[in-house]
């Protein structure tokens, strides 16, 4: 009704009001608060990250012991109030009396370190592969897509076990220094193919479409129709998949430190962490417990924010 | 007689195609084979065929859109086939295309102001300022409204998302436009909408098409001269109303027989044809339609009928082209 009783001229004002490109930002953060699961999501990532960033001032303990004057009591359950420190251990201590609490604030450093090295080095990979198959086609096309399945058709946590393994005892990667970025490194690598694929996909289907034709038509240069209409179209799929495929990454990295493959012994890390806990779980459950928590709140926040980012960055499915 | 605009001589496309998962071998689909005609300046002829003959490979082969494999093709006595770079891009300012499906042929992700814009950023024909007075002018002239141009596609309905298709043909001023199937993706109602406005641009703006259709009502209603294809060649070629009173191939008249119609003198039973449309790869010998037809005789099977006039403007490639027939309308 609203509607009808405005000029035209107003009409088209009001849209280009409402397309201005601030005022879409808001429109989208008022459509991710319009869902709690997508609200949920974010807040788990943005306090992922901030904790990743600020641990040194979140901690109220070092993450490991031997900074401590005062010798800290062992196995104190969730939640103790303890006589000689400032803070509670609000997620218990573990056998040697470090507070699991100050570790899993800290494990969130190694954590965001492994997503985003796997997901840069996976994406990268895929993006090459991908985009160069789909666009370039014919034997290329070929060439590099059985290249992939090969790559897929081998097991990708025992070939990390194998490759992480083997590039642990090495002289210039002493004590194991490296390994957790070697693990890192190889996770993002073994995702590459399955990338690949899905990217590869996607310039395909774009390829093909009419409107790639129209352009051509009108005179575009591959490079226009490349960064005007195949990029834009492929873009938020690979973002959708990016998100999703961090929280994958932090799932693998951990199962690697979680065998001993990956992080150094005490270095504070979610999957080293709950490797160390493992034989006492059903004495003291709380040092294994934790850490695993915030496994699975973080990739689970990941999997919500990527969930909305796929529903919104289309605009056949956004209502904004 | 007003010049030819479009003059198309035994233009081939062929695509190879690979035997098999395992061979290297390839066979040749011969699409367009030998496919000659004219269009004159501000005509329109109107392509029709079943689905696979060749009529939308032929129409992008005009607009290169694929290399064609042999023949020529002249836009203004300007060899088509043969041109690159600056000069391609210089023609195709003069030549437009209409594309069937309006769901596919937008992107989802641009604005519609923008859609119809582009051709203008791509030959930097405007500034930024005259480009969106043009747009603004062009979303009227097709029936939108002007609040359209902030608009996404997938908020229009399959007819005016071809407006908008339209809108981004005409952005240029082309001279010549192709309309590939331009209504058979929309409802019959809004499929008369589409035709007039095409019909209202070209007396307004001069332009010439090539319609490219299967549907022999839309074409009877929007061109003048129709050419029938068959399994990438053309069988007749006549003045639409003419091939509709006179078909003289044995093709053009069952696809008459196929039209509906709420005439009711008009003869009911309709001239079913037998058997399947061969492959493109292996053609029949002979005439292509001989396997089907029920006039053939056993030099349809032997000899090739060259595309002869035989009254004024009217070509039929047939051995024994049909005096009258009993299915025309």
């Amino acid at each position: 009704m609203g509607m009808s009783l405005m000029s035209q001229s107003e009409l088209v004002d009001q849209v280009k009001r409402e397309r201005r490109f601030r005022n879409r930002l808001i429109a989208y953060f008022k459509s991710l608060l319009g869902s709690w699961t997508a609200t949920l999501g974010l807040i788990i990532v943005l306090v992922f990250f901030g904790t990743a960033l600020f641990a040194d001032f979140i901690a109220p303990y070092h993450p490991t012991q031997d900074d401590y004057t005062v010798g800290m009591p062992s196995f104190q359950p969730p939640f103790t109030i303890p006589e000689q420190q400032p803070f509670p251990f609000v997620f218990g201590t573990d056998w040697s009396g470090q507070d699991i609490f100050s570790r899993v604030i800290h494990g969130a450093r190694s954590a965001v370190l492994a997503g985003t090295i796997a997901i840069s080095v996976g994406l990268t990979g895929g993006i090459l592969l991908g985009a160069i198959s789909g666009y370039v086609g014919g034997s290329i096309d070929n060439i590099l897509m059985r290249v992939v399945d090969a790559w897929m058709s081998i097991p990708s946590f025992f070939m990390l076990l194998i490759i992480v393994a083997a590039l642990s005892e090495q002289p210039w990667n002493p004590a194991g220094k490296y390994t957790l970025l070697i693990a890192m490194f190889f996770v993002g690598f073994m995702g590459i193919p399955g990338y690949a694929r899905i990217i590869r996909g996607s310039v395909l289907s774009v390829r093909e479409m009419d409107f790639i034709d129209a352009a051509r038509a009108t005179g575009s240069s591959e490079a226009r129709i490349i960064a005007k209409h195949v990029i834009p179209n492929v873009f938020p799929i690979i973002l959708v998949y990016a998100t999703m495929g961090i929280g994958g990454a932090i799932m693998s990295t951990a199962g690697l430190s979680f065998i001993g493959l990956g992080a150094r012994p005490n270095q504070p890390d979610w999957g080293g962490d709950m490797n160390g806990a493992r034989s006492i779980f059903f004495q003291y459950w709380w040092p294994m417990f934790f850490p695993g928590l915030a496994i699975f709140v973080v990739v689970l926040g990941f999997n919500l924010l990527g969930d909305w980012l796929r529903d919104v960055l289309d605009p056949r499915t956004r209502d904004v | 007689m007003s010049e030819n605009i479009i003059e198309v001589k035994n233009l081939r496309m062929y695509f190879e195609v690979s035997r098999g998962l395992f061979s290297s071998e390839t066979l040749t689909l011969r699409a367009v084979d030998d496919v000659s005609f004219n269009i004159k300046k501000g005509d329109t002829l109107g392509l029709v065929g079943e689905s696979g003959c060749g009529k939308t490979t032929t129409a992008r082969c005009i607009l290169k859109l694929y290399e064609s494999t042999g023949g020529s093709i002249k836009f203004e006595g300007l060899e088509v086939t043969k041109l690159k770079g600056r000069k391609l891009r210089q023609l195709r300012r003069d030549m437009q295309i209409i594309f069937q499906d309006p769901y596919a042929s937008l992107d989802p992700r641009m604005k519609v102001g923008d859609i119809i814009g582009e051709p203008l950023i791509v030959h930097g024909v405007a500034n930024a300022s005259e480009r969106s007075e043009i747009v603004f002018n062009l979303i009227k002239t097709v029936g939108l409204a002007p609040d359209h141009y902030y608009r996404y596609p997938h908020e229009f309905s399959g007819g005016q998302r071809q407006r908008i298709g339209v809108a981004r043909a005409l952005a240029l001023n082309p001279k010549f436009i192709v309309a590939d199937e331009p209504v058979s993706a929309l409802d019959v109602s809004i499929q008369a909408q589409i035709l007039n406005l095409l019909q209202d641009l070209q007396n307004e703006l001069n332009l010439t098409y090539l319609v490219v259709a299967h549907d022999l009502g839309v074409v009877r209603h929007i061109t003048r001269e129709t050419a029938v294809m068959y399994v990438g060649k053309l069988v007749e070629q006549s003045p639409t109303e003419d091939l509709f009173h006179n078909p003289s191939h044995p093709y053009t008249e069952a696809l008459i027989s196929a039209v509906p119609s709420l005439d009711l003198q008009r003869k009911m039973n309709r001239l079913v044809l037998r058997g399947d449309v061969p492959s493109p790869i292996f053609p029949p010998p002979g005439c292509r339609f001989s396997p089907r037809c029920i006039y053939a005789k056993s030099i349809c099977s032997q000899e090739e009928p060259n595309l002869e006039e035989i009254s004024p403007g009217h070509f039929v490639a047939c051995h024994f082209p049909l005096e009258e027939s009993e299915y025309a309308y």
